[in-house]
């Protein structure tokens, strides 16, 4: 399959040869094919974020490259744009970047910028709005007049109406309550499947993207710790600690519950999966 | 040694050599070169004790280096006097070159000067040293605690503004904003898309810093106890007996020579 990211040695190093030099970035490959649901973890602090924004050329790496559909997008830095629009970034707390004086006029921004048509703008906003979940109604509002998800939901809106054929979303449910967590998130997967986009999520909860990936970076001091599966991730609940980072509750029970003597697979991560090896081991048990 | 200095002395003595180099005379070269040396000797060993490296200090001029050429060039083509050498209509006159040469020196002595106060002084220490200096000021009504806690507020908030702004250009160049291409007015109209965004920012986290504040029961300077006194010890009466005598030095050497 066609790999849509290709990242291959980055590094990036802040202030080099100063007393404040600082790796956020060393010496990272990886890449991601089409349509793969991605999601990159780490601790606060660990080179996620940075890493990002390398994608869709943001901040040039120190050494190293990114190639989007097998182009390097440094090779010619005027044209960078062009990959801005094919890499959709939706940043924290995204809401801090509205600035229109309607939510159509906000949506509109990026699309204008890729010089569409009115007509075309018009449309990619109207269908932007409805994969976020909002009504057409507050098109005419102004976005400060919003509540805090919905602004949130307006930004997003924003990069979808660029339809990037890669959306990276950086910790898009920060600061939400659990009901809108579940909401963006859901979008999100819509996006995904309907758009066959490629997406990357980054975030540092385990809850968030269990269940929804196929894939799981783990970063750690601005290097790739494990990458694979969430079943292969989750499995290795040690590493995952000395990254910061916990399991999801759901799996630690059942390493308790393994550590107790209970003959469970520990790999588990949702709560289904749960339930489907509990009824079986309870079948196992009642047919002694 | 100077970073542990009291602010308020800080503050006294480079005023005290702001004051010394703009009266330090540059009539003649003689004068020039005495009250100069004598200034850069001083600012030397100033520096030389504060351990701040001279590569620093010579950084914070790069910014203002176009100021300093521009002075040079007035000065060297504008000054009446002999004569030197003519190019079509601008006359270079000795005069004109002395004195662009001593007004340098004079602005870099400026610059370098009084960096070194805030190379040395944590910006709290010197909006407390600025409030007690002004204390006297109270007496004609002058709000002097409430200017410095603003002063304190923005000194404390330029960098995170600096890191707002370039947060939200990245989001915007995410969606295809463009801030370098286009004419002035496209420029200019570019801007937009940051300053809304971060006035709206900066408005809440000032509400929010009220807020903050108010619940620590903050109510202005009255009554209010500090953390570290300022207190004068036996060194920074030294200090300022020394500035005293340079101050003192350079008005004599224009005097007597």
């Amino acid at each position: 399959m066609l790999n849509v990211i290709e990242v291959k040695n980055l590094t990036q190093i802040y202030s080099a040869d100063t007393p404040f030099e600082q790796v956020a970035i060393f010496n990272v490959s990886f890449q991601i094919s089409k349509g793969e649901f991605v999601g990159i973890m780490g601790h606060t602090g660990s080179g996620k974020s940075t890493l990002v924004q390398h994608l869709n050329g943001l901040i040039k790496p120190t050494s190293g490259s990114v190639l989007i559909n097998g182009e390097d997008i440094w090779a010619e830095p005027k044209e960078i744009k062009k990959f801005r629009f094919k890499v959709g970034m939706v940043f924290q707390y995204p809401e801090h970047q509205l600035f229109e004086e309607t939510v159509f006029a906000d949506i509109a921004f990026g699309p204008k910028n890729m010089r569409l048509s009115d007509e075309e703008v018009e449309e990619r906003v109207h269908e932007a709005i409805q994969f976020v979940g909002l009504s057409p109604d507050i098109l005419d509002k102004s976005p400060f007049d919003l509540s805090g998800g919905q602004k949130r939901r307006v930004a997003i809106a924003g990069v979808i109406a660029m339809r990037p054929d890669i959306l990276i979303l950086d910790e898009p449910t920060a600061g939400l309550d659990p009901k809108g967590r579940e909401e963006i998130l859901s979008h999100i997967s819509e996006y995904h499947k309907k758009q066959g986009a490629t997406v990357l999520f980054v975030t540092h909860s385990m809850e968030d993207i269990a269940r929804i990936v196929d894939r799981i970076i783990v970063i750690r001091r601005g290097e790739i710790l494990l990458d694979g599966t969430p079943k292969e991730v989750f499995s290795e609940a040690y590493t995952l600690k000395k990254a910061g980072l916990t399991v999801p509750q759901i799996t630690s029970v059942f390493i308790r519950l393994k550590e107790m003597g209970i003959p469970v697979d520990t790999s588990v991560y949702t709560v289904e999966q749960a339930l489907d090896q509990l009824v079986s081991l309870k079948g196992r048990r009642s047919s002694y | 040694m100077i970073h542990k200095l009291d602010p308020r002395i800080k503050l006294i003595a480079t005023f005290l050599y702001i004051v010394a180099i703009f009266m330090a005379k540059s009539d003649t070269i003689t004068h020039g070169i005495v009250s100069y040396g004598l200034s850069l000797l001083w600012l030397f060993i100033i520096t030389t004790i504060s351990k701040i490296p001279i590569k620093l200090m010579l950084k914070g001029l790069k910014p203002l280096l176009f100021i300093i050429v521009f002075t040079a060039v007035l000065n060297v083509f504008y000054t009446p006097g002999r004569v030197l050498f003519e190019f079509y209509f601008l006359h270079v006159t000795y005069e004109g070159i002395v004195l662009a040469f001593f007004m340098v020196i004079r602005i870099i002595l400026l610059i370098t000067g009084t960096s070194l106060l805030t190379y040395t002084t944590s910006p709290i220490m010197l909006t407390d040293g600025i409030e007690t200096l002004l204390n006297p000021l109270k007496k004609i009504k002058v709000p002097v605690h409430e200017l410095s806690m603003m002063m304190t507020i923005a000194l404390r908030f330029i960098p995170t503004l600096i890191e707002e702004t370039e947060k939200i250009m990245n989001a915007q160049k995410a969606r295809g904003a463009d801030f370098e291409s286009g004419n002035l007015i496209e420029r200019a109209k570019s801007l937009v898309p940051i300053l809304i965004p971060l006035f709206v920012s900066a408005f809440r986290r000032a509400d929010e810093l009220a807020i903050a504040m108010e619940c620590r029961l903050y109510q202005g300077g009255e009554g209010r106890t500090r953390l570290k006194e300022l207190r004068l010890y036996k060194i920074d009466y030294t200090a300022l007996f020394l500035c005293l005598i340079f101050f003192f030095f350079i008005i004599a050497s224009g005097k007597m020579l």
